[in-house]
């Protein structure tokens, strides 16, 4: 067990307490939050329809597939191995499906094998981010994120980079 | 978004009519309800999470938060004004706790903020440091490892730490870099 499990239920004990020090009502307050939640899902609707549409589209269609078998050089010359490629190319779609990727690596080589490590490091040190463009910016109408989103996806691409090597020592 | 999204689609559904034009429609409704089911996932996250968040915010800590986080956020973002800087700093703080179920509520809020008055290289900035990635304990991780049967599920901690900095340092600095012209 890692401390990290305490992190949360610490924060919601100190924040109760904190609160009702202060003299806050914490049901009310917790009730007037909780009311925004609603709206908030129905407003982020109609992007995550989007995305999860497009991600559906994108696999089905073997196009995921296609790129993974062009960009197979392009992971060799970085110095990643080629069975981590899938998680690469799946992770800025979808949270759920990389998860679903990573514990297939851990079922396939052991959770403390070489590539299960490289692909933990992987999908704990980058993002999902068609996802965070659609839901973040769901409200910023004037938004341009090509180059952005450009960025990121490199970026994700270098922390996989760092990962291999940083597994084969560390 | 537009281009990506029109890029992505159309390829897909052009190959999918050649090789399979049943799957078009069978794969947008399972996208489609993926999205539904998330949505009401997120509706009880976000409740849990948005009341927690109140209790703070009317107690004060989230002014705490952003005084104490308010030389970051400017040297991140420049100027963006009081509500967009506050909201950021909470985004960021719940995002590197790996709370991201209130990090997001913020980081829409935050995004909001900035859009109303036009702060691209702000904008950027938000989008480059959420789509890095900036947990620094990757805890669902490990909890998976450790369901997995790993001798040591915590050995991951510090090459994800490693890998999280490096990539979102670098990424920031391209990103404020390319707009620095724009930075207020």
């Amino acid at each position: 067990m890692s401390f990290s499990v305490y992190i949360i239920p610490v924060i919601f004990l100190i924040l109760a307490v904190f609160a009702r020090f202060k003299g806050v009502n914490v049901y009310d307050a917790f009730v007037g939050g909780a009311k925004e939640a609603v709206p908030l899902v129905v407003s982020l609707f109609p992007y995550l329809a989007a995305i999860f549409v497009l991600t559906e589209l994108f696999e089905a269609s073997g196009l995921s597939g296609f790129l993974q078998r062009i960009l197979t050089p392009v992971w060799g010359f970085l110095g990643i191995p080629s069975e981590l490629g899938e998680l690469i190319l799946i992770k800025p779609f979808s949270g759920s499906g990389s998860l679903a990727v990573l514990s297939d690596f851990y079922s396939k080589y052991g959770a403390d094998g070489y590539l299960s490590r490289c692909a933990s490091v992987i999908y704990g040190s980058s993002e999902t981010v068609f996802y965070v463009s659609a839901v973040y910016f769901s409200g910023a109408k004037n938004a341009k994120l090509l180059l952005p989103v450009i960025i990121s996806l490199l970026a994700g691409v270098l922390s996989a980079v760092i990962a291999c090597r940083l597994c084969a020592v560390i | 978004m537009n281009s990506v999204f029109f890029v992505i689609f159309t390829l897909s559904v052009a190959i999918l009519t050649i090789i399979s034009p049943s799957e078009v429609l069978t794969s947008s409704l399972a996208g489609a309800e993926k999205a539904v089911n998330l949505s009401v996932s997120l509706a009880a996250v976000y409740a849990v999470w948005m009341g927690i968040t109140k209790m703070a915010e009317q107690s004060g800590v989230n002014d705490f938060l952003a005084k104490a986080m308010k030389k970051p956020v400017r040297f991140l973002f420049g100027n963006v004004g009081e509500k967009a800087g506050k909201y950021a700093a909470m985004n960021i703080s719940a995002n590197l706790l790996g709370m991201g179920g209130i990090a997001t509520p913020m980081g829409i809020t935050a995004a909001s903020e900035m859009d109303k008055t036009g702060n691209e290289y702000a904008m950027n900035m938000l989008f480059v440091l959420a789509a890095t990635g900036i947990q620094l304990l990757p805890s669902n991780v490990i909890a998976l490892r450790e369901k997995a049967g790993s001798v040591s599920p915590s050995d991951i901690i510090l090459p994800t730490f490693i890998s999280t900095v490096l990539s979102t340092g670098i990424a920031l600095a391209v990103t404020g870099l390319i707009f620095r012209k724009k930075r207020r």
